[in-house]
């Protein structure tokens, strides 16, 4: 994980984000390495608000004034007290202000993050700027990430076909008693395929019914449901030869997705 | 108990009234329960299904505990989250330590079990992790190891192996331990249930992973031991999802499983294993028709089919739960469920003879219920915590505790309630396969996965509720302000049941030796636990005032009156203005040696130490002594014990009184009650640079002839302190003392007690202790039993001299107590007087050509033994002659100490001919 020295990093605004191409390279790097970006302004140094986690030279309580980005599941951190487990103690001073790309550390009665990368303002006055444009950077960060993932998850797909959900039937051959309690209580899926967009046609699916833990996450189909289906080729014993199942939840996609879909397959 | 509140459904309110009508009949009880939800305050957004939790507690530091569930992962990729407190549970973090992968599972690890191991702090995680590799899903099974998941959470791998879905590895659960004595003793020994279900290894499928040496920097290769012997038909062609374990510190292992004989029956297997896990034939103690495993309860209903639910909860093959005894590894407990429908039934039994048989007859029937889990605490006493559906579709999540095997109808303790129809329940399998309970000493201690409403009333035996979330007793927020409320999921709940209060706690044997307290820990982290304690013998009414971390200035006890002190910890200080707490000390003594029974030190009444509300720490004071009488005609080389009592705090049976220390009965009590404590060490005082023998005792208290082998467990930094130290005993040639090594004497009947003798040669003032532990087989891989200790204090001619004219008035006085030998009584006489006169070498050699001519007859007096294996005496009394003849002082004290230490023990051992041992 690519860790920075504050005083180099400054030279990231003043460089400006598409002057200099490392920096680039830097800013995105901390961004895909962050889960909390936050604007704030070091209160203690040297201090820590986690029972758990010692105060110690490299950690810092951080008052966040503005977040940029942040996990769903955590309540919300404006103007919470935040410690930082800093990547370098030098620079961090009780009053400065930074935007912080930091990644979860702990949290418990509050918040503790790990420092990956820490931009200081020009001054005050340009934060707000600055703000703004790693608000842009994460956004643009994020939608590529997401990107490389389906992109990833179509390269690995053996058939990619548009269509529509017809008759879903639970399958009755190869009961769960046979594999365990974590093998799929398996149903097949016809697809009415409007169009294929990679491999060979086909026609069926298999999806798990289970709602357990083991297979809440991957998709459940029903008849008329359109969509965009990534169909896997399944190894498991427990079905026949060749046959394809959706598992992951990004197998099934909204029809609205078609054209990302398109150029992400070109 | 809290009043229910005002928001439960009307289901829950009818059942709130059944649960007052029951607490009606609740006996009154000393018990509180605390129960904290673990989500933190910061994770108040968090709607997810957490189900299927356990739980750690940190022997060595009980506040440091450790937890997880199905949990999803909040930050970073590749890293699952687990739950960490360091004040005993009342609060909790979450923290992203393991590494792994996203696929299958929804978090990215599934099935996480947790456990510290003793006194090393280290805590063991096992747990699947999924992915996709090479368009084929798969499931990889770990064991990580974390030296320092507080301070520095880094993974240390110790095993991995992968399974392609469905043909996985399933449900590890882990135990682990720091061995306590003996073989092995401070390693880390960890053992993880699984049903491993890979090709390879399908359709035996049930498996118990052992490491005996998991917390080395170069840790032992994991061993798979597949315990099912017979063949699963097919179908079902594998055993049942569950496989738990419960270890004995003595290295007994017990395994149960469902072995399934059909798609619609089991049986439920029980094997033992009495080499921790790893004996030649592992898992094979137990036989039935030549295949091993005691079958518990054959042709149960079993659930080949996840179609049987209980409130959506797959039950009948994965509800199963075994605990043992720390007293007694042979006492086991099983519980397990079946699937019988309806009712769907948990079913509790409890094997005496270690688990060879069970009776037909459950101690407990538990209708509609699931997720069994057992614990025993350090009283001896059961907890049984289970998931119940009860009227009106409630899940209940209940714990019941008996100290008389459920003789005695319990009544549950409730701990959560929950309308079964909220949305939260509307998955499969929402609480998960499995709950935990454990024992942090006295108290009971675990996690269950339950309705997160926040209502007290849904807590209904609650004393102390904690929610970190932000709620307002009705509702759950994502928000501080409370602002925005969030629908109620499954958490994770740590509860406890405290069965005696920390003020109330009170405990004896202090370790001073280990380099700080034992602070009352259960079971204790200290391994030689008849070297060093708390309870100490004095010759004159005065406690020695020994500082805080000092051992306490032990005095061998004398014939005639002595004085026994003991020095109580507290847990904590009781509230102001609470009242003084009476705590009464037993004291007892035995022979000195291995296998002897403990005597009462008296029939005076104990003086009790009278706590003050804000005092954690009491000795006996001088003048307060407890004043008893080593008999006249006992030897004076014995081990001292003692057991407290507190009206709030008793000590777990069995008492101290007529039991025979050892392991793996006494030595397990003293070790996992902190009500007693036991010192078995004599401290004789030798002339330096001279060699000098001493004896100890050793009986075969077994009921068969067998060897009784002595393993050498002092280190080489002791041992190298002395310049030769040789073994003697009936049976064996002399060895010298190897540390580690053992010398076994062969051929002991039951009963049979033989002297052993060691001679020492000590050129140090204090060398350290020779600790001798029995063990149940030689060399490394025996199992303590008990031990004894013998640590020479090596001082001038002068001192050699008084205490050997100290010994001969104890030995020439047990001759005239038991003799009626009044030459014997006029020498004993004679001996004290110079002693209490004082004297210089040339008068204590002048003294002893005085008596030389009535050694002989002295020495006559003691009747000759059948048994060849009795020391004589003479062969010393001649070395003595020889020294007196001498006049050398120098030369004379190590032959009379010699002398008179085989007298002694010609005495015991002929007592012990005529009246058997602890008369």
């Amino acid at each position: 994980m690519p860790r920075f020295r504050p005083t180099a990093l400054a030279l990231l605004f003043l460089l400006g984000a598409h002057a200099a191409s490392a920096a680039d390279a830097a800013l995105e790097s901390a961004i895909r390495n962050s889960h909390f970006v936050f604007a704030g302004t070091f209160e203690r140094i040297g201090a820590s608000n986690l029972s758990l986690l010692p105060a110690s030279d490299a950690t810092a309580i951080v008052r966040v004034r503005e977040v940029i980005d942040q996990p769903a599941i955590f309540s919300d951190l404006g103007d919470a007290r935040v410690t930082v487990r800093l990547a370098d103690p030098a620079g961090a001073t009780e009053g400065g202000q930074a935007i912080f790309f930091s990644t979860g550390l702990m949290w418990g009665e509050h918040l503790a993050v790990e420092e990956n990368l820490r931009l200081v303002s020009r001054t005050p006055e340009a934060e707000a700027a600055e703000i703004e444009q790693v608000q842009r950077e994460v956004a643009r960060v994020r939608a590529l990430e997401a990107d490389e993932e389906l992109s990833a998850r179509l390269a690995q797909t053996a058939v990619v076909v548009l269509g529509r959900i017809g008759d879903v039937r639970p399958r009755t051959e190869g009961r769960e008693e046979d594999f365990g309690e974590h093998a799929a209580a398996w149903a097949k899926a016809t697809i009415e395929v409007e169009s294929t967009l990679k491999g060979r046609a086909a026609s069926a699916v298999h999806f798990a019914q289970d709602t357990d833990h083991y297979w809440r996450n991957s998709p459940k189909l029903a008849p008329g449901q359109e969509g965009i289906f990534l169909l896997q080729l399944y190894e498991g014993r427990d079905l026949p030869a060749g046959s394809y199942i959706v598992l992951n939840a990004l197998d099934v996609q909204p029809r609205t997705e078609l054209e990302r879909v398109r150029g992400l397959l070109r | 108990m809290k009043a229910f509140g005002k928001n439960l459904s009307p289901r829950a309110l009818a059942l709130a009234f059944f649960g007052l009508s029951m607490l009606s009949i609740r006996p009154a009880s000393a018990q509180k329960v605390t129960v904290v939800n673990i989500i933190p305050s910061f994770m108040s957004n968090e709607q997810n299904d957490d189900s299927e939790p356990n739980l750690a507690v940190d022997p060595a530091t009980p506040s440091r505990m450790a937890a997880s569930a199905f949990f999803t992962n909040p930050t970073k990729p590749n890293k699952a989250s687990i739950f960490l407190s360091g004040d005993g549970g009342l609060s909790w973090s979450v923290q992203p330590i393991l590494p792994g992968s996203t696929s299958v599972c929804p978090t990215s690890f599934c099935d996480i079990t947790l456990r510290f191991a003793g006194s090393s702090g280290k805590l063991y995680v096992s747990a699947l992790t999924g992915k996709t590799v090479n368009m084929k899903d798969t499931i990889t099974y770990e064991v990580n190891r974390f030296d320092d998941v507080f301070g520095n959470p880094t993974p240390i791998l110790l095993e991995q192996r992968s399974g392609t879905v469905p043909d996985v590895p399933d449900q590890p659960y882990i135990q682990a331990t720091t061995v306590l004595g003996g073989e092995g003793a401070s390693l880390d020994r960890v053992f993880v249930g699984l049903n491993d279900a890979r090709l390879p290894v399908a359709p035996q499928t049930a498996t118990v992973d052992v490491n005996l040496n998991a917390g080395s920097s170069s840790p032992s290769a994991m061993i798979e031991q597949v315990i099912e012997e017979a063949m699963p038909p097919t179908p079902p062609g594998r055993d049942g999802s569950a496989v738990r374990t419960a270890f004995h510190s003595s290295g007994v292992v017990y395994a149960a499983f469902y072995s399934p004989i059909s798609d619609s029956q089991a049986n439920i297997v029980v094997v033992r294993d009495d080499e921790w896990g790893a004996s030649a034939q592992p898992f094979s103690e137990l036989q039935t028709g030549g295949v091993a495993g005691t079958i518990v309860v054959a042709a149960t209903p079993y659930a080949g089919s996840a179609a049987d639910k209980l409130n959506k909860q797959r039950v009948g093959r994965s509800q199963i739960s075994i605990a043992v005894d720390p007293y007694d590894a042979k006492s086991v407990w099983l519980a397990w469920g079946d699937a019988s429908n309806p009712p769907i039934t948990l079913h509790l039994r409890h094997s005496t003879d270690g688990g060879k048989t069970w009776g037909d007859a459950d101690l407990l029937k538990i209708p509609f219920a699931t997720n069994p889990a057992l614990a025993v605490n350090s009283l001896g006493q059961v907890g049984f915590l289970y998931q119940a559906v009860a009227n009106f579709g409630l899940w209940e999540t209940r714990i019941e505790i008996s100290g008389d095997d459920f003789a005695t109808p319990t009544v549950p303790l409730v701990l959560s309630i929950a309308d079964s129809s909220k949305n939260a329940f509307g998955a499969n399998n929402f609480i998960g396969d499995y709950i935990h309970l454990m024992a942090d000493g006295k108290d009971f201690v675990g996690v269950f996965s339950a309705l997160n409403d926040p209502a007290p009333g849904a807590f209904p035996d609650v004393e102390t509720l904690v929610f970190q979330r932000f709620h307002d007793n009705v509702k759950i927020y994502k928000d501080a302000a409370k602002t925005f409320s969030i629908p109620f999921s499954i958490d994770p709940f740590f509860f406890r049941v405290e069965m005696t209060t920390p003020d109330n706690d009170f405990f004896v044997r202090d370790w001073t030796d280990a380099g700080g307290k034992d602070s009352g820990l259960e079971p204790s982290s200290h391994s030689v636990f008849y070297e060093t304690s708390d309870v100490w013998n004095r010759a004159d009414n005065a406690s020695g005032s020994p500082a805080a971390a000092s051992a306490p200035p032990h005095v061998d006890p004398q014939p005639g009156q002595n004085f026994a002190f003991v020095r109580v910890g507290r847990k904590a200080a009781a509230v102001a203005g609470a009242p003084n707490v009476d705590v009464l000390p037993h004291f007892y003594y035995a022979d000195f040696g291995a296998g002897l029974p403990y005597k009462d030190a008296g029939v005076a009444a104990s003086v009790p130490l009278s706590f003050a509300p804000n005092q954690k720490e009491l000795t006996l004071p001088d003048g307060q002594g407890y004043e008893w009488t080593l008999p006249e005609e006992h030897s004076s080389h014995v081990c001292m014990g003692v057991e407290l009592e507190a009206a709030g705090d008793p000590f777990a049976n069995p008492s101290l009184q007529n039991e025979v220390p050892g392991w793996p009965t006494l030595d397990t009590a003293v070790l996992y009650d902190n009500n007693k404590t036991q010192r078995n060490v004599i401290y004789p005082q030798m002339k330096i640079m001279s060699k000098s023998h001493y004896y100890a005792l050793v009986r075969n208290a077994a009921d068969v002839t067998r060897n009784v082998c002595l393993r050498l467990d002092s280190p080489t930094s002791v041992v190298s302190r002395y310049s030769s130290i040789e073994i003697d005993a009936c049976g064996i040639p002399t060895t010298p003392y190897r540390p580690a090594s053992s010398v076994c004497l062969p051929g002991m009947a039951a009963g049979e007690v033989r002297a052993l003798r060691v001679t020492v040669g000590v050129p140090l003032d204090d060398p350290g202790a020779l600790a001798f532990t029995e063990v149940t087989i030689p060399g490394p891989a025996g199992k303590p039993r008990d031990g004894f200790a013998f640590s020479p204090r090596g001082t001038s001619t002068d001192g050699a001299a008084l205490a050997n004219l100290k010994f001969q008035a104890a030995v020439f006085g047990r001759l005239a107590a038991l003799y009626g030998d009044p030459l014997a009584q006029f020498w004993t006489e004679k001996t004290r007087d110079l002693v209490a006169s004082g004297f210089s070498l040339p008068e204590y050699v002048a003294f002893l050509q005085q008596v030389r001519p009535y050694l002989q007859r002295l020495t006559g007096l003691v009747p000759r033994t059948n048994s060849t294996c009795a020391p004589s005496p003479f062969g010393d009394l001649d070395r003595l002659f020889g020294a007196i003849q001498g006049a050398n002082a120098e030369l004379i004290a190590p032959a009379h100490n010699d002398y008179l230490q085989t007298l002694d023990i010609a005495i015991t051992l002929q007592q012990i001919a005529v009246n058997g041992p602890g008369a």
